[in-house]
């Protein structure tokens, strides 16, 4: 098809400046304050409906007002003008009883000629401006994903079939009567866009001609999405089909507002982006006060950082407001359309990206009226909304994509797929992933298709009725934006050897490719045949579709591939161990041969390492037919096997059968929220008080957990599932307590008031001793991370606590934890203080916090310890407690003192004089300056994760992997392996995380113990200094008293080396899961979550850091295994600024300034530089083969004295950054 | 010309809401109200004649706390995502 010569004239333009766009017309309409009679054509002065705000009729009743209006916006910079067609289609016009096809022809075609004749008349009055006009289609006033009855959620009041000829129609009238290209905005909801493509698809081919298109999308702030529910990264999956010259966002929300849309979407999309916001965002009062100048200052803004190609502006902007932004971007470069990689990216609400190597999709099975009899029965009986469920439980198990099916006689399968798809769209938890449309039918295929708004799967089409229907119903797929199963199935049938499988797959994918279907959304399903049936012919088909699979792979480059599971082991239904393990064994290999995703029951897969070996040797002796007695032999083993699974179910629920106290205990300890609220409510019946339910069952329960955890029988992990349990069982007593209370009867808890302090984000150790407390029923008041003392004291006084644990983890929030002290002291407080977090220590807590305070100040140094810690200090012998205590305390200052006098520190003169001399070293990175990365993917980082700190967490020591052998720990490390595993599997799978970086080389040279950094383009042009700072303790027999500084050259022998320099986050959005599961009241996976996105942070460092290395040619790709990375063998350091090395954060600075961290990763610093979100890392990377970690201990006065004077600072303020090491106070 | 938005209806949401009869349960779920709590509406358009958007803001009155909370659709519209994703938004 050719495309229309407006293409080239764009791209020239857009190629050299960003194009101006006009402003609300709508706004200009209002301020000629019109009257009913100029809204009346005269064909219309007798309609019976009320016409004024119908603008579109102005085309024709008053064209010189809107030949007026598009003049103005032209004057003030216009490239391109819309016209005056927003809602000119037969849906929106059904208000006005306008919609017949005459009157939105005529609507059309006058707005179009109004365009022109302003055009024109900026051409005659000598105008040289090239001005486009572009056809103005809106969303219409009905929504096709949603229902308008809040009563009817699977009503729609509009069908795809109903919007694609509204749109068919208007595009049409816009076109003939001269509009250059299309422009459908202000979409709400994505189906309904998805309904505009297809109409101008079916157009451009009746024409022969295709003209741009351009898509814009509304997001609101309310919900972060497009009014649909839509992610943007998901909208724009959908969307990616058709193409679009341009994609942007216009309307709801001001101009600053749409900074994190518009970055995202210039990310992603590789086609010319476009931005127009509304004039400000109202307040809810519904004032607004913009103007103009600061509109377009945010706009230019935006064009700097290269986030557009075009700009103008929607509700409220008039043409001061486009002359503005016209001013404003002039001379700015436009945006440079990204490069995407191929990949399978699909949406339901959110998105799914799967590239090449990316996790295995499960595709949840159940919801199939041909797979699950449960589902089918719901289905048949028309009870649909009881069969979300099993929608809503394949999710939970972990499915990916949701495959739907409705083939079944008794029903009305097209009937059936609408109502499910549309019930579907109304539960947030359902929608959210993207749907597979299974059916034989084609019409029940179109039928789904037209309901979903994001991008989903045919499953399938196949060659088994010749090329052209192939092609026909390939080319309707594609139309409607979604990807497709292509089964192996040709005209003789289905292919069962290797070979039909790939004759069939390339077949199908050269058809498929000729019509540009993209390669990324072709999924082959080469047919799983049934082994062990006893027939010989069946024994190789297992073999034979693995070696297909990795054959099509090579042969039909790009493409996916896919399979029903379950078929291969249908000899052994009724034998579900069996099953599973043929399953499970069938996709390890599959998988490994490049087997993407399957259609599988997501709730039941065995592990392939938990296989019993003989049932495992058996089982692959058949899949992998090693033996010709192997079906057999596993017949024979099966019926081992069979049952075997029902024992246990029937081994476990025997808990069940014990009284209420038993089963309550068996909960707790065994982490089983499963029956809670039913067991809580009979102990309650039978008790009486909630009272007697916390103290009798639920705390005997508690401390045998507490025994347990005590005497190592049970692990930190297991706590945090047990205290999960204990918040469901106190949530169900709550109304009770709350009832109790009302009628006077108090219950005495402890409180504590738990916070990390402020400027300081880490809160995992201090999530963590709040689970322990609420399991040991303290009521826990979290103030979160941050927290101020004021705030602290306030919420001491007002929730009556009874102590106050604080946690931090940066050596700054010492000093702070120390003024909390303080102001506990000048409130006259003396309840418990609890210190904790990685760099508290009790020599600390003795030495500076102690003393500020006159209550027991007491050091956690784990969080198995704070429930007795708390027990002792509120327990009668809490004198006795206390006066240890403090007696302890005076023993480790007296020692800290003595030691400390004992301690020789050389002067800094003298340390200086001993610094390392470096040999000669040269290093050429292969760039200069900063590079972001980003879409990184968590799975990309796998390899690179460090497992040891995340067991740290847990209270579990040791390595990994050795410590999952550990026969005290090792039972336990290896379930929360697995849990972590698989959340890290669904992380990486729906891109739950989104990790960012950015590193830099910049050149750099020594001045003494200054590093000096010079422009990355000019090695002469000095742009930083950094003051280090050596070690002065006294070593003996060490000749080397080192500073970071002496790894690169001194600035006079004129040489310069590379200094790296980095910054990684897991993301903002790794807060947020955490915060998500902490809602859900699951502290457990809360915390996990936390742990994950630490490793991952650290990972990406790592991962960054061999990055960097190669790029200055110092390693090659691949040259060290993960352990030899944990175990550092590669050369050069990079330190982190806080740490031992360079403990002043204020380093940090330097880092966030030189690679724009803030704005390459979102990464924060907070005032006592922890950086936000704490999933983070940021550092140094010195090159010298040489260098090395050391830690720079106690520092003397005379260094400190110095160091504030290269910072240009105080004493005071240097000493205050420093505290923790100064050896003099 | 200011950009503002008007106000177009005001309504006070209880259990038996009228307009909207599952609105107030699911505020109560998805936002963790707890009984008894004053939820009043308000929607405003934009004063754009040709603008789509409508917004409701809740005022949500409890315990004598006062909080809003938005949703960008008319109160007949809103259904259960919009809230779901509204409080996931302003909520966290």
């Amino acid at each position: 098809m050719k495309k229309s010569p407006v293409f080239s004239e764009l791209e020239s333009l857009l190629s050299r400046r960003i194009l101006v766009l006009d402003g609300a017309m709508g706004t200009m309409i209002q301020q000629y304050s019109l009257t009913e009679k100029d809204f009346r054509p005269d064909f219309l002065k007798d309609h019976s409906i009320p016409l004024k705000g119908n603008n579109e009729l102005l085309s024709i009743s008053r064209m010189d007002v809107i030949e007026a209006i598009h003049l103005e916006f032209i004057h003030a910079g216009a490239d391109i003008i819309e016209t005056n067609t927003f809602s000119a289609n037969s849906i929106s016009q059904n208000d006005y009883d306008l919609s017949s096809f005459t009157y939105i022809d005529q609507m059309n075609r006058t707005s179009v000629v109004a365009a022109r004749n302003a055009a024109e008349q900026y051409y005659r009055e000598g105008g040289t401006r090239r001005i486009f006009i572009a056809g103005a289609l809106g969303p219409t006033n009905r929504t096709a994903s949603m229902s308008p009855d809040v009563n009817n959620p699977a009503y729609r009041a509009v069908t795809f079939e109903g919007l694609r000829k509204a749109y068919y129609d208007q595009a049409k009238s816009l076109l003939e009567a001269g509009a250059e290209m299309l422009l459908a905005e202000t979409t709400f909801d994505t189906l309904n866009l998805k309904a505009a493509t297809y109409a101008f698809s079916e157009l451009f081919e009746e024409r022969g001609e295709e003209v741009p298109v351009m898509l814009s999308v509304t997001i609101t702030d309310a919900s972060g999405r497009t009014l649909s529910g839509q992610t943007l990264k998901a909208f724009w999956y959908s969307m990616a089909h058709s193409k679009p010259f341009s994609v942007g966002l216009n309307c709801a929300l001001g101009a600053k507002d749409m900074l994190p849309y518009t970055e995202e979407l210039s990310r992603i999309a590789p086609h010319y982006t476009s931005l127009y916001p509304n004039a400000g965002l109202p307040n809810e009062f519904g004032g607004y006060d913009e103007q103009p100048e600061h509109f377009a200052a945010v706009m230019k803004s935006y064009a700097e950082k290269g986030f557009l190609n075009i700009a103008g502006g929607c509700c409220g902007t008039t043409p001061d407001f486009i002359r503005a932004l016209s001013e404003q971007i002039h001379g700015i470069a436009p945006r440079q359309k990204p490069v995407i990689s191929s990949a399978l990216r699909l949406s339901g609400l959110e998105p799914l990206e799967a590239e090449e190597g990316s996790n295995f999709l499960m595709i949840g099975e159940r919801t199939n009226v041909a797979g699950s009899p449960k589902f089918k029965k719901l289905i048949v009986e028309g009870k649909y909304e009881e069969a979300l469920p099993i929608a809503r439980q394949q999710i939970e198990s972990g499915a990916n994509i949701i495959d739907v099916n409705f083939d079944e006689a008794l029903l009305d399968s097209v009937g059936a797929m609408r109502h499910f798809l549309n019930l579907m769209a109304s539960e947030p938890d359902i929608a959210r992933i993207p749907v597979m449309i299974d059916s034989s039918r084609f019409d029940v295929i179109e039928a789904g298709l037209q309901c979903l708004q994001g991008k989903g799967i045919v499953n399938s089409i196949s060659l088994k009725e010749g090329e052209e229907k192939f092609l026909d119903q390939a080319q309707k797929i594609f139309r409607y934006g979604a990807a497709v199963v292509v089964m192996a199935f040709d005209e003789n049938g289905q292919a069962a050897t290797r070979e039909e499988k790939e004759r069939i797959s390339v077949r199908a994918y050269n058809l498929l490719r000729s019509i540009g279907f993209p390669a990324e959304d072709i999924i082959f399903d080469p047919n799983i045949l049934t082994v062990a049936t006893g027939m010989e012919e069946h024994n190789n088909y297992a073999v034979d579709f693995i070696e297909a699979v990795r054959e099509i792979k090579t042969l039909c480059p790009g493409t996916r591939i896919s399979g029903g599971v379950s078929n291969i082991s249908f000899s052994f239904r009724g034998n579900n161990p069996v099953r599973e393990a043929m399953h499970s064994a069938f996709l390890y290999h599959a998988r490994r041969a490049g087997l993407d995703m399957g259609i599988v029951n997501a709730g039941m897969l065995a592990v392939y390492d938990d296989i019993d070996t003989e049932l495992r040797d058996a089982v692959e002796d058949v899949l992998l037919n090693r033996r010709s007695d192997a079906t057999e032999r596993l017949i024979e083993l099966s019926a081992k096997y069979k049952g075997t699974k029902k024992e246990e179910e029937k081994t476990s629920a025997a808990w069940r059968d014990g009284s209420y106290s038993e089963r309550l205990k068996h909960a707790l300890i065994h982490g089983l929220d499963e029956f809670i609220s039913m067991d809580v409510e009979e102990s309650y019946a039978d008790l009486g008080s909630a009272l007697r339910v916390i103290e009798g069952p639920l705390m005997d329960g508690m401390k045998i957990v507490g025994e347990y955890f005590g005497a190592g029988k049970m692990f930190l992990p297991q706590v945090v599932k047990t205290a999960r349990v204990m918040k469901k069982a106190v949530a169900v007593l709550e109304p009770y307590i709350q009832s109790a209370r009302n009628a006077g009867t108090t219950y005495a808890q402890k409180t504590i008031i738990m916070a990390t302090v402020k400027g300081d984000v880490h809160d995992i150790g201090k999530n963590i001793v709040s689970v322990v407390l609420a399991s040991n029923n303290y009521r826990v008041v979290d103030l979160g991370v941050m927290v101020p003392g004021e705030k602290i004291m306030e919420a001491a006084i007002a929730e009556k606590a009874d102590a106050i644990g604080l946690s931090g983890l940066i050596t700054p929030s010492l000093e702070e934890m120390v003024h909390v002290a303080r102001m506990m002291q000048e409130a006259g407080f003396a309840m418990p203080l609890l210190i904790g977090g990685a760099t508290t220590s009790a020599v600390h807590t003795a030495v500076k916090i102690a003393p500020a305070y006159r209550g027991a100040v007491i050091h956690v140094i784990d969080a198995s310890l704070v429930a007795g810690v708390l027990s002792d200090a509120f327990g009668s012998g809490r004198e006795n407690y206390e006066s240890e205590l403090r007696a302890e305390q005076k023993r480790l200052m007296d020692e800290f003192y003595a030691t400390r006098s004992t301690h020789k520190l050389l002067s800094y003169v003298e340390s200086y004089s001993r610094r390392w001399m470096a040999p000669e070293f040269s290093a050429a990175p292969s760039f200069w300056g900063t590079r972001p990365v980003i879409n990184l993917k968590p799975d990309q980082l796998l390899n690179y994760i460090d497992w040891s700190p995340f067991f740290h967490t847990w209270s579990i020591r040791g390595r990994y992997p050795r410590l999952l052998q550990d026969p005290v720990v090792g039972e336990e490390a290896k379930k929360l392996f697995e849990d972590a595993k698989q959340l890290l599997s669904v992380i990486s799978a729906e891109s739950l995380i989104t990790p960012a970086g950015v590193y830099g080389f910049f050149p750099a040279a020594s001045d003494k113990d200054e590093i000096v950094i010079f422009h990355p383009q000019d090695p002469q042009k000095e742009i930083e200094r950094m003051p280090m700072l050596r070690q002065q303790r006294e070593k003996e027999g060490e000749q080397v008293y080192y500073s970071l500084a002496d790894f690169l050259p001194s600035v006079d022998s004129g040489k310069r080396e590379p200094l790296g320099m980095f910054a990684v986050t897991a993301g903002h959005d790794s807060e947020i899961l955490s915060r998500k599961f902490r809602e859900e009241g699951d502290e457990y996976k809360a915390i996990l979550a936390a742990a994950i996105s630490d490793r991952i942070a650290e990972a990406f460092a790592e991962f960054l850091h061999e990055l960097a290395r190669i790029d200055c040619g110092l390693q090659k790709p691949n040259q060290y295994t993960t352990e030899e990375l944990i175990q550092e063998k590669y050369t050069g350091i990079r330190p982190a600024p806080g740490y031992p090395a360079c403990p002043d954060h204020r380093l940090k600075d330097t880092v966030f300034r030189l690679l724009a961290v803030a704005e390459n990763t979102g990464i924060k610093l907070t005032e006592s530089r922890a950086m936000w979100p704490a999933s983070s890392v940021s550092g140094f990377y010195f090159l010298h083969p040489q260098s090395k970690y050391f830690a720079v201990g106690k520092i003397a006065e005379d260094q400190v004295q110095a160091y504030a004077q290269a910072r240009g600072e105080t004493m005071e303020e240097a000493e205050k950054w420093l505290a923790p090491y100064l050896s003099y106070k | 010309m200011s950009h503002e938005h008007n106000v177009t209806s005001s309504h006070q949401i209880t259990p038996d809401f009228g307009l909207h009869p599952r609105l107030y349960s699911w505020l109560v779920q998805y936002l963790k109200l707890k009984e008894p709590v004053i939820i009043e509406a308000r929607e405003m358009g934009c004063a754009d004649d040709s603008c789509p958007i409508v917004e409701t803001i809740f005022s949500i009155v409890q315990g004598g706390d006062k909080q809003y909370f938005k949703v960008a659709r008319a109160i007949k519209n809103i259904s259960k995502n919009d809230i779901y994703f509204s409080v996931q938004k302003q909520v966290g």
